[in-house]
């Protein structure tokens, strides 16, 4: 696994020409990007800009109308979601869809299981992720009891248990108190450690600027720009199109 | 959705407009020909029945051709018409009257199509001659050319009282005003006029004693709570009506929760004479008292003529249609019986299918019992009766006990084959050996 | 209180028969999310193949299951490839009239096939009664009750213990969740519906023994397992025993202290009564899929 995180490493996602309407609506128009290897990236748009349609479409779970999407340069526009999370694919959901009838230590577990395929081996694997995030201590409580935060852990955790090379996160930290805010940057760091590339889609500006080399702007289906957090803090289209006259503090 | 909805409108219409078209194939073989027009459930689940009538109502269509017609030598010609449900029963009683032209009706057995079909019959001012329909309520509806040829179900349900007091009372050695006798029966339309407004009513003018009224969904899939409540009021006799699988789930409660009663009546229960109820019950079926209209059961006490004229049918039915036997009470000997009286009793005396010369027709007939394979004879209440209009009132039932397998006309005292046999042995020693019945045949 | 009793015993028995014809409907429903009006006549299927099995073979209905069973869950994978993938995405209008014109077809077919009589098969153990205390309880009942229970424990030890088991459990709850780790949903989905069918086999077998079939006796068990699976609350096995036995022993109750025309009506009423106070059903989850 890398440990670097040089953007010169080539590219793990290709979006090329992504197209998708619903009825009249165009949800996503002709979009193009390509995410580094090892970066933090980070989706930013207004409500309806289309960022969870995008999310929908890398994952699988919507077809596009046009388009390519490319997975460490594979075609995988045709995969369905659970060959796409095969090849390294994970993802979290705005609201957790965790197992809530299952304890935390199955949520887990059942993400590892369908890598090994042996019960001790994949239990093994995965109470070492819950430690790795802190976790282990509610092993064996059940999600529904636990509080948002940890739910959204969860959520990570049992992505992890996949294995994933690209992780894609939505609102990864909305609802959380500031001490949990602190503690998730904390965990996405350690997964870029890892090596993980992560894709993120943050409503709070503060946090998605901070944490992200590369931010992506999504408006009205279209991206329209893409650069480092400094860069697009000050891209006049971005203020006036999505940030309008709120403030935009690093 | 939008697509799966024009599916749907489509292939309703298709079936509404398109099938009914394939039995005008039927219709019209000569020009010298009375046509007919048989209305009975053709396809659909109630096909099985709809088409056994319809065999016998053409046995005796070709009966009356091959003797050479009716009104000089014309030729009677069915056209049908398929009563699969309510709808189909509404568009093609529709067709046949208005595309067909038919201006006499014959079907359509059930009741719940009687009720559609006999209006729109009415509404048209055409003759409807109802072989079976045993609702009360088709009576009370003021359809003046409806006749219905078959009992009514209150009269089913009444002869049933009739026979506590001339036949299981004496049997039992008892005054029948000391016999606790309890009532079960369908909550539904046939169950109520049948059991309620038939057997409750009558037992009560005759002064009997019922210990339980009980109606009862026909959907319960156990009876237990109902046969424990039954059980408490320890009665001598028990009076059932229910159709099938409601039938065998309270005989099959009854036998596993012991209850014991001295009779066993089961009135115009479809359950009590298929063999599905020997496959199950074996020798607990023994001594078990079905009380049915039985077309056919009576051929012994008929006239001559008529008694080869039935055994013709039967000739001719097996031969025809290729089976091996007909069953007493079958729905072929329905049909059959329902249509012979049309065509040879009322037919050629009206001349024409005209209503009011078929009414005077009607009116004045006054049959004995010989004269129809269908118990009872035949004379029709007149259409300003508020209760059993146009109703053939000497429609009746016998009581049959059953015998591995075998039904013996008990009651009436006329037509009885052997002396019945009361009170039943309890549940599982209900074995009989045949020849203990040579003793008791009359 | 002997009534009482006897009429609670009884009301457990049938409610075990209830639970069992239930089981099917409720793994399909819960786990595919496909509303299935043809269950009923997937049961009535089931009770012909049983009648068929010992009518040609003279065999017990039961020891019929070996041969049922393998050929049910065969069929349920290919009716899951068929028919329910392409029904499970599209609005439940379309689960609703497909799957009422698989009730149909199964009807007619039937009719056709083994015309509108009424077929039952009879065991040695038809007749017999177990006497105790003075309650009386049928054989065909208890072995009903015993397959019932051996039925439920495998099931609830495959769901709770095996592989396959947790990604049904999985995929019913949250089935994008389950994807997007690397569950083959269709797959699983396949194995469910296989898994239904063979839980419907064991119903319609048990069922023949005391009851008769005919080609339209599901339109009945069709609305009392909906009940039963919607009040029990929607993918819970545990639910929908527990529902089974409410209806059940209401049904005895109210057909023993009350009214026997108001069976079915009582447990209508009951049922809105536990919907209103907990409308995802007694042991539902509150929260199911996207």
């Amino acid at each position: 696994m890398m440990h670097d995180i040089d953007r010169n490493n080539g590219s793990i996602l290709e979006l090329k020409d992504v197209t998708k309407s619903f009825g009249g609506i165009h949800a996503l128009q002709g979009i193009n990007i390509n995410i580094q290897r090892g970066a933090i990236v980070g989706l930013i748009g207004p409500n309806g800009a289309g960022k969870t349609t995008l999310f929908n479409m890398i994952s699988g779970f919507l077809g596009m109308d046009r388009g390519e999407i490319r997975f460490n340069q594979k075609e995988i526009s045709r995969l369905y979601p659970y060959d796409r999370s095969k090849l390294g694919i994970g993802r979290t959901f705005q609201l957790p869809k965790i197992f809530n009838n299952m304890s935390v230590l199955d949520n887990v577990l059942i993400g590892a299981l369908q890598k090994s395929g042996d019960i001790g081996e994949s239990k093994q694997r995965a109470m070492e992720i819950l430690k790795d995030i802190n976790m282990e201590s509610l092993a064996d409580s059940f999600p529904g009891d636990l509080p948002i935060a940890s739910r959204k852990k969860l959520e990570i955790c049992r992505a992890l248990a996949s294995s994933p090379t690209l992780l894609l996160l939505d609102e990864a930290i909305s609802g959380l108190t500031p001490k949990e805010t602190l503690e998730m940057i904390d965990l996405i760091e350690k997964l870029s450690a890892k090596g993980i590339t992560l894709l993120i889609i943050e409503h709070v500006m503060k946090f998605i600027m901070n944490i992200s080399q590369w931010i992506v702007v999504l408006n009205h289906g279209q991206k329209i720009a893409e650069d480092t957090p400094e860069e697009v803090a000050r891209n006049e289209t971005v203020i006036d199109a999505y940030l309008g006259k709120r403030e935009l503090s690093c | 959705m939008k697509r799966a909805f024009t599916n749907y409108v489509v292939i309703t219409m298709v079936c509404l407009f398109i099938l009914p078209f394939g039995s005008f194939a039927m219709a019209d073989a000569g020009s010298k020909t009375v046509k007919i027009g048989v209305i009975l459930p053709l396809t659909g689940p109630q096909a099985p029945i709809g088409r056994e009538v319809l065999r016998g109502i053409e046995v005796a269509a070709d009966m009356v051709n091959d003797m050479g017609g009716i009104w000089n030598k014309q030729k009677i010609s069915l056209v049908t018409g398929d009563a699969a449900n309510s709808e189909s029963a509404r568009t093609e009683t529709e067709r046949l009257i208005t595309v067909e032209k038919v201006k006499l009706l014959i079907g359509v057995y059930s009741s719940s199509l009687a009720f559609i079909v006999h209006p729109i019959a009415d509404k048209y001012n055409v003759v409807f001659w109802e072989t079976n329909a045993i609702a009360d309520r088709l009576r009370q509806m003021g359809h003046e050319n409806t006749y219905f040829f078959g009992p009514m179900a209150s009269g089913w349900g009444s002869q049933a009282a009739d026979c506590v007091v001339e036949l299981i009372a004496p049997k039992l050695k008892k005054d029948p005003k000391e016999l606790k006798i309890a009532v079960v029966y369908q909550g539904t339309e046939w169950g109520k006029s049948l059991s309620h407004d038939g057997f409750v009513k009558r037992a009560n003018e005759l002064g009997l004693n019922i210990v339980i009224d009980a109606p009862y969904d026909p959907n319960t899939m156990d009876f237990s709570s109902l046969i424990l409540k039954i059980k408490r009021t320890n009665p001598d006799i028990v009076h059932t009506q229910n159709y099938l699988d409601d039938g065998y789930r309270l005989f099959r409660d009854a036998r596993k929760n012991g209850l014991n009663p001295k009779v066993w009546i089961a009135d115009g229960c479809p359950w009590a004479y298929v063999d599905e109820a020997f496959q199950k019950f074996g020798d607990d079926m023994n001594y078990v008292l079905d009380l049915n209209q039985v077309a056919g059961g009576n051929i012994w006490s008929l006239s001559p003529t008529t008694q080869s004229q039935y055994r013709e049918f039967l000739d001719r039915y097996t031969k025809k249609y290729n089976v091996k036997s007909v069953a007493a009470s079958s729905d072929v000997a329905v049909g059959f019986t329902s249509a012979i009286a049309l065509f040879e009793h009322v037919l050629p005396a009206a001349g024409s299918l005209d209503p009011k010369k078929i009414a005077e027709v009607v009116n004045d007939l006054s049959l004995p019992a010989t004269s129809t394979a269908r118990p009872g004879g035949i004379k029709f209440a007149p259409q300003s009766d508020p209760v059993q209009a146009g109703q053939n009132i000497r429609a009746g039932v016998v009581a049959r006990q059953i015998f591995n397998k075998k039904y013996y006309t008990v009651w009436p005292k006329d037509s009885a084959e052997i002396e019945a046999i009361f009170p039943a042995p309890p549940f599982g020693k209900r074995a009989f050996d045949d020849k203990n019945l040579e003793m008791l045949i009359k | 209180m002997e009534i009482f009793i006897q009429l609670i015993i009884n009301g457990c028995l049938t409610g075990t028969t209830y639970a069992l014809m239930a089981l099917g409907l409720s793994i399909i429903f819960g786990t595919l999310g496909l509303i299935n009006f043809a269950h009923g006549d997937f049961i009535m299927l089931a009770m012909y193949g049983g009648f068929l099995i010992s009518l040609f073979s003279g065999m017990d209905p039961y020891l019929g299951l070996f041969i049922m069973l393998p050929i049910s869950f065969v069929l349920g994978v290919g009716l899951y490839r068929v028919l329910f993938k392409r029904l499970i995405d599209a609005p439940e209008e379309a689960h609703i009239i497909a799957t009422f014109g698989l009730s149909f077809v199964f009807q007619y077919g039937a009719m056709l096939l083994f015309s509108a009589e009424y077929k039952s098969v009879s065991t040695d153990y038809s007749a017999d009664v177990f006497h105790i205390w003075n309650q009386y309880i049928d054989y065909p009942h208890i072995y009903g009750a015993m397959a019932a229970v051996i039925l439920i424990a495998l099931l609830i030890s495959f769901l709770r213990y095996t592989n396959t088991g947790r990604a049904i459990r999985a995929v019913s709850e949250q089935r994008r969740g389950a994807m997007m780790i690397g569950i083959n949903v269709h797959k699983i989905y396949a194995i469910a519906a296989g898994i239904g069918l063979c839980c419907i086999a064991v119903s319609g077998v048990s069922l023949i023994t005391f009851e008769s079939v005919h080609p339209t006796i599901g339109v009945h068990f069709n609305l009392l397992c909906w009940i039963i699976v919607v009040l029990g609350g929607i993918g819970s096995i545990p639910g929908t025993i527990v529902g089974a036995m409410i209806i059940a022993v209401l049904e005895m109750l109210v057909g023993y202290y009350f009214e026997p025309t108001l069976t079915t009506f009582a447990y209508f009423i009951m049922f809105l009564a536990i919907l209103m106070i907990r409308p995802s059903g007694i042991f539902g989850i509150k929260e199911r899929r996207a």
